[in-house]
């Protein structure tokens, strides 16, 4: 008990009120916030339709004064739909700025409550797999990120990363599926049409990749040199120094791109010295 | 003391040596006596001789007679006297018998003559007059002798004088006037005068009264002194002579102050009334001492009294008044002040008389005369101000009795405070003016507050206890109760207990209508001031008395402040609870009210913080039964601050209530408790102790994984126990243990992962199964046989190396399944890539092995042997990398052999790709 007390001082005076009253942020909060307004911005600026629906979470914008205002509220609030929302809120929020355990203690409020939508448990959902994802705990992301699907088909992000998963383990055809349902929704999202061609690129399927993929890229686009550098690397039409000075050349900000750029780097260097091949 | 001491002695050595020379003298007689009656014949003179010393003895036993009255008057004791009386009595029938004795043996008429003027004397001297007269006639009738003539005609003057028989007194006056060297001719010219006057014959009294005084002033004549001047007054006034009078003493110089008065004094009782005014100018004219100044005018009162010049009389005293500064008092004799005070007195009670009189005067008159009255007083109170307050109270009994209320009670009031200031003696006067006062209030219908205040104190202080003090107590309490000042009230009833304490019951009586007074204008300030005063044992209320006023105050404040909140003014209601629940003093359950108000309060708020302080308060405060009754309250407000986010003071509160047995508590507060405890303490273990339902033990198991997600804290274990959790962990160790595999393909960092984690059971299967695998995996590792060296073989040498090479293929094939059945089928791919490899590897080189012999049909036949094994082996390997694609496949979802689905597995795919980073909102 004391030391929950002290604790919880502790924390209160770190995230102490910058202004009177307000909840405020630690360094390493701010940082974290900072973080994901940076990579919430740069996948706006890619003027991709999946991520133009995106929208900035108040808490994105000003953390402080919302978590305060939601707090604020919260003490005043007596009806438990909107009380179930202001701790759905506020476990949003704590994401933002990485407090994983006081996200979980509001979505756990919000969700024993039983009064929160479909949407927003797919949102709560989603949000813990990806904190369990970034944990490595792959069979939990995993579980998660289907309840958010199963709370919300259209939950474009939790498919997104779920087929992020499923490409990582290799399995490629599931994580197709579920980039298919998503390119049902956005069909002119470059960036999923990106994913689909990263499917094929792991199963080695150069053709589907050109046929079915490069086509439709906008040829500037980040995803479609990539694609296009990986089809060239799979057909084995290009020396390896061209390929990686072609990747060289590639800017892949964005953490999908840059990675499948890694990927690529990788795979060019080791394959192509790689003379016997299957 | 020393002199008295002396004067007795002497007067009583004085005495004793006067009486001693009396009863030598006495006997001296009394033997002279004896020797002449021893003789048996006594001729004419011896007679005479014994007659005279009878005489001497009857005057000797007269004066003893007068100190032996004087004794028998002191002591009661009459012997003496008897005797005395008896003697004197036994001397005169002597005088007599010897007086007859002489009568029969003389004729001669000078004889006869002094016999019976001695015979008249002594008569006179035992104050037989009818005796006297008659033998003193006798000797008038016989006597020759012109001295003789003289003194029994001054006699017969005196006794005709003595017995009002003035005419007869002149005519002796006059014939014993002849000689002019008589030294008594003063008295005789005065006895004449008054016989003159008598018979009111005023011209020849006058006459005879200034012949006696003209005597007076010569040497040698005898002095009558101030009767003298007197009887000349006195003349001149009863002869209606006053101006006569006046000239005679300014001529004779003696027109003093002390003579002009009697004169004032005669002409006014005797003499013409009309002529004073003359004799007031001189005496006004005359230079007076403050003694003589108050002695004219309580004659002038006096004289123009009668005269009703009261305008006069009041002018007289208004001089008087301001003449009075320089006027010594200490220099006046106490009988003239006396004087001028009855004369006032008298003057004054005459005009109140008329006053009161109904039809004598007029209304204006009255009005004029109630001023004399008062200002009388007031001359009054300067000349004797010992009395003052008499006077004062006269003074308002004018007043009162005219109806004049307001103006009596000034006038009573103005008396006792001047008494105040004064030594104080004058009590009775002081009671009567209160009586009076009192009255003269009553009397009025809305007299001066400020008078009857004064009435009231001041009679308290001057008879605390007086007739009428308890009743002015109670007015006092009366007065002060009708301003509405508690203070002086309760001063007063201190005072009335402490002079009173029998009255207590009453005095309470009055205490309780302050009281009820308190309560009705709910004035907690005076309440609480009340209850102070009976704790201190103000009119030795009971203790139960400061109980209840102090329930009526903090009722009346719990109303007071439950009109605030009403009033929504919740802030300072709040504060007003706050107190009432704070003050020790008060009643528990009353505390307890305010407390549950303030809880209300600092909900209806929303100040959290205060309120989760107050919740824990709380728990301590309420007793067994206040917990049981209003616990629930206490739990729906800790849920609020929990809802709130108020986290520390929910905490805090909601531990308070938990950890009382007494308390029931929510599951909700239980929940908050129980989440917040989870998510911050780091005290997992207590959070599981709590954690009683699977919805906690989820909760719990979710914070541990996020604080653990490589599972080192010890309370996995607990959930290990637990089937749903155990799935769980299993499958989340294998993805590790799988998928740590297939990104580095080496155990070394599931292996560390290992050693650290809680799980002995777990730890031991996964170290052998990882044993196993490897072992399994060791079965990968094979060698074909070795190809002969040789350049040429012969056949034998080739059947021999082929049959050998068969069996080792066969050893190896077997070793190889046997490899494929034991491996965890999750590792088959690694395995069977690692087998590819080396088949692939043995394969190759055994392919370059081309036997050559001499013989070219043996060199054929061995080649196209070697070329069936090589295709043997490339089946083989074909085989291999199907199965290899198969177990591919089969490994378990997530693993991430999948990722090696394009090849064999040479090299670790480390490049995973990010997920994007977002988190939903």
């Amino acid at each position: 008990m004391a030391k929950l007390v002290v604790f919880l001082i502790l924390f209160i005076g770190c995230s102490n009120v910058a202004k009177k009253g307000q909840v405020s942020m630690s360094i390493s909060m701010r940082d974290n916030l900072f973080a994901q307004q940076t990579l919430m911005e740069r996948y706006k600026n890619i003027n991709d339709e999946f991520f133009l629906g995106l929208s900035f979470d108040d808490c994105l914008l000003k953390w402080e004064e919302e978590v305060t205002s939601i707090k604020n509220q919260l003490r005043k609030v007596v009806d438990p739909k909107m009380r179930t929302y202001l701790w759905y809120r506020l476990g949003n929020c704590y994401h933002y700025v990485d407090s994983p355990k006081f996200s979980l203690y509001y979505y756990d409020l919000a969700l024993s409550s039983n009064l929160l939508p479909s949407s927003k448990k797919s949102v709560v959902s989603y949000n813990f797999a990806r904190a369990y994802s970034s944990k490595g705990l792959v069979v939990l992301a995993e579980n998660f990120y289907r309840d958010a699907l199963k709370e919300d088909p259209s939950n474009g992000l939790a498919a997104i990363e779920l087929s992020l998963l499923y490409t990582n383990q290799g399995d490629y055809k599931q994580a197709m599926r579920l980039l298919r349902d998503v390119q049902a929704r956005f069909k002119k999202s470059d960036f999923v049409r990106f994913l689909i061609g990263v499917n094929y690129f792991g199963l080695d399927d150069s053709n589907s990749l050109q046929s079915k993929v490069i086509p439709y890229l906008n040829d500037k686009s980040i995803g479609a040199k990539l694609l296009l550098l990986a089809n060239d690397y799979l057909r084995r039409i290009k020396k390896k120094e061209d390929l990686l000075d072609r990747l060289g050349n590639i800017e892949a900000p964005l953490p999908p791109y840059r990675a499948f750029k890694d990927l690529l780097r990788v795979r060019i260097d080791r394959s192509l010295n790689d003379k016997k091949q299957i | 003391m020393k002199i008295a001491i002396y004067i007795v002695i002497m007067t009583a050595i004085g005495f004793a040596h006067a009486n001693e020379k009396w009863t030598q003298y006495y006997s001296i007689v009394n033997k002279d006596i004896a020797k002449i009656e021893a003789l048996k014949s006594k001729d004419l003179s011896l007679q005479i001789r014994l007659f005279e010393l009878y005489g001497e003895k009857l005057s000797l036993l007269l004066e003893k007679e007068n100190e032996y009255k004087i004794k028998y008057l002191a002591t009661g004791k009459s012997k003496k006297l008897n005797q005395v009386m008896s003697l004197q009595k036994n001397s005169l029938l002597k005088l007599e018998i010897i007086a007859r004795n002489i009568e029969r043996q003389t004729t001669k008429l000078s004889v006869l003559t002094k016999i019976n003027y001695y015979r008249a004397l002594n008569y006179y001297l035992v104050k037989d007059y009818k005796r006297f007269y008659t033998h003193i006639k006798k000797a008038e009738k016989t006597n020759k002798d012109s001295k003789l003539e003289y003194l029994i005609n001054s006699k017969l003057a005196d006794h005709h004088y003595n017995e009002g028989e003035f005419q007869r007194a002149s005519f002796y006056y006059k014939k014993i006037l002849g000689n002019k060297s008589n030294g008594w001719l003063t008295k005789i010219y005065y006895n004449l005068a008054w016989c003159e006057l008598k018979q009111k014959r005023y011209s020849t009294a006058l006459s005879s009264v200034k012949m006696a005084y003209s005597f007076e002033q010569k040497k040698g004549y005898f002095k009558v002194g101030e009767q003298l001047i007197d009887a000349i007054l006195l003349f001149h006034a009863i002869s209606r002579k006053t101006d006569e009078g006046l000239d005679y003493l300014s001529q004779q110089k003696i027109s003093n102050f002390q003579n002009l008065i009697k004169y004032l004094h005669y002409v006014f009782e005797n003499g013409n009334r009309s002529k004073i005014s003359k004799i007031i100018s001189s005496l006004d004219r005359l230079e007076k001492n403050s003694d003589q100044q108050l002695q004219l005018l309580e004659k002038k009162i006096v004289v123009y009294r009668p005269l009703k010049k009261f305008s006069l009389i009041q002018g007289e005293f208004q001089a008087f008044e301001n003449r009075f500064p320089k006027i010594k008092l200490n220099k006046i004799k106490e009988e003239t002040r006396s004087d001028l005070k009855n004369a006032i007195v008298s003057y004054t009670g005459y005009l109140q008389e008329l006053v009161k009189s109904k039809r004598l005067i007029s209304e204006k008159s009255k009005r004029k005369y109630v001023s004399y009255i008062a200002s009388n007083f007031g001359i009054m109170k300067l000349i004797d101000p010992k009395s003052s307050m008499e006077y004062n109270y006269y003074e308002g009994e004018t007043y009162f009795s005219l109806g004049d209320f307001s103006k009596a009670s000034k006038v009573y009031v103005d008396g006792i405070k001047k008494y105040q200031q004064s030594d104080k003696k004058n009590k009775e006067y002081t009671a009567k003016t209160y009586e009076s006062l009192f009255k003269a209030i009553e009397k009025q219908n809305k007299p001066d507050e400020r008078l009857l205040l004064f009435s009231l104190q001041s009679y308290l202080k001057s008879f605390p206890r007086g007739l009428k003090s308890k009743l002015v107590h109670q007015r006092l309490v009366n007065f002060y109760q009708s301003k509405g000042e508690t203070k002086k009230v309760l001063a007063a009833l201190r005072s009335y207990n402490r002079n009173y304490p029998s009255d207590i019951n009453l005095q309470r009586d009055y205490y309780k209508t302050l009281l009820n007074e308190s309560i009705d204008k709910k004035d907690i300030n005076s309440l609480n001031s009340l209850k102070n005063l009976i704790d201190k044992g103000f009119l030795k209320f009971p203790k139960e008395e400061s109980a209840k006023i102090g329930l009526v105050i903090t009722q009346l404040y719990f109303s007071k402040y439950d009109n605030l909140e009403k009033q929504g003014k919740n802030l300072e209601a709040l504060k007003g609870f706050d107190s009432i629940y704070k003050d020790k003093k008060n009643d528990y359950k009353l505390r307890v009210e305010a407390l549950r108000k303030k809880l209300f309060l600092l909900n209806k708020e929303k100040l959290l913080v205060e309120l989760g302080d107050e919740i824990v308060s709380a728990a301590k405060f309420y007793n067994v039964k206040m917990k049981k009754t209003y616990g629930a309250e206490l739990v729906i407000y800790a849920e609020g601050i929990c809802s709130g986010d108020e986290l520390l003071k929910c905490t805090q509160s909601a531990s308070a209530l938990i950890k009382d047995p007494k308390i029931k508590t929510s599951k909700a507060l239980k929940n908050f408790y129980f989440k917040i405890t989870s998510a911050q303490s780091g005290n997992y273990e207590e959070a599981y102790a709590m954690a009683n339902s699977s919805a906690k033990k989820n909760y719990l198991f979710k914070i541990i994984v996020e604080e653990s997600p490589n599972f080192r804290i010890p309370l996995f274990v607990k959930y290990y126990a637990l089937p749903q959790y155990k799935s769980i962990i299993d499958a989340e160790i294998e993805r590790k243990f799988l998928n740590s595999f297939y990104h580095t393909l080496s155990f070394k960092s599931f292996e560390r992962f290992l050693i650290r984690t809680p799980f002995k059971k777990l730890k031991n299967s996964y170290e052998l199964r990882i044993s196993k695998i490897k072992n399994s995996i060791s079965m990968s590792r094979f060698s074909f046989t070795k190809v002969p060296t040789a350049e040429k073989i012969s056949a034998e040498q080739f059947g021999t190396f082929g049959g050998q090479f068969n069996l080792d293929l066969t050893k190896i094939i077997n070793k190889i399944n046997s490899g494929l059945v034991s491996i965890d089928p999750n590792f088959a791919p690694y395995y069977l890539s690692n087998v590819i490899k080396n088949f692939r590897i043995q394969s190759e080189s055994f392919k370059k092995f081309a036997p050559a012999s001499d013989d070219s049909q043996l060199e054929s036949a061995m080649n196209d042997e070697m070329a069936k094994l090589h295709q043997f082996l490339d089946q083989k390997l074909l085989e291999y990398q199907q199965l290899y694609f198969e177990s591919i496949k089969r490994t378990a979802n997530l693993s991430g052999a999948k990722k090696y689905s394009r090849g064999i597995i040479d090299s670790p795919m480390k490049n995973d790709l990010e997920g994007l980073g977002l988190w939903q909102n």
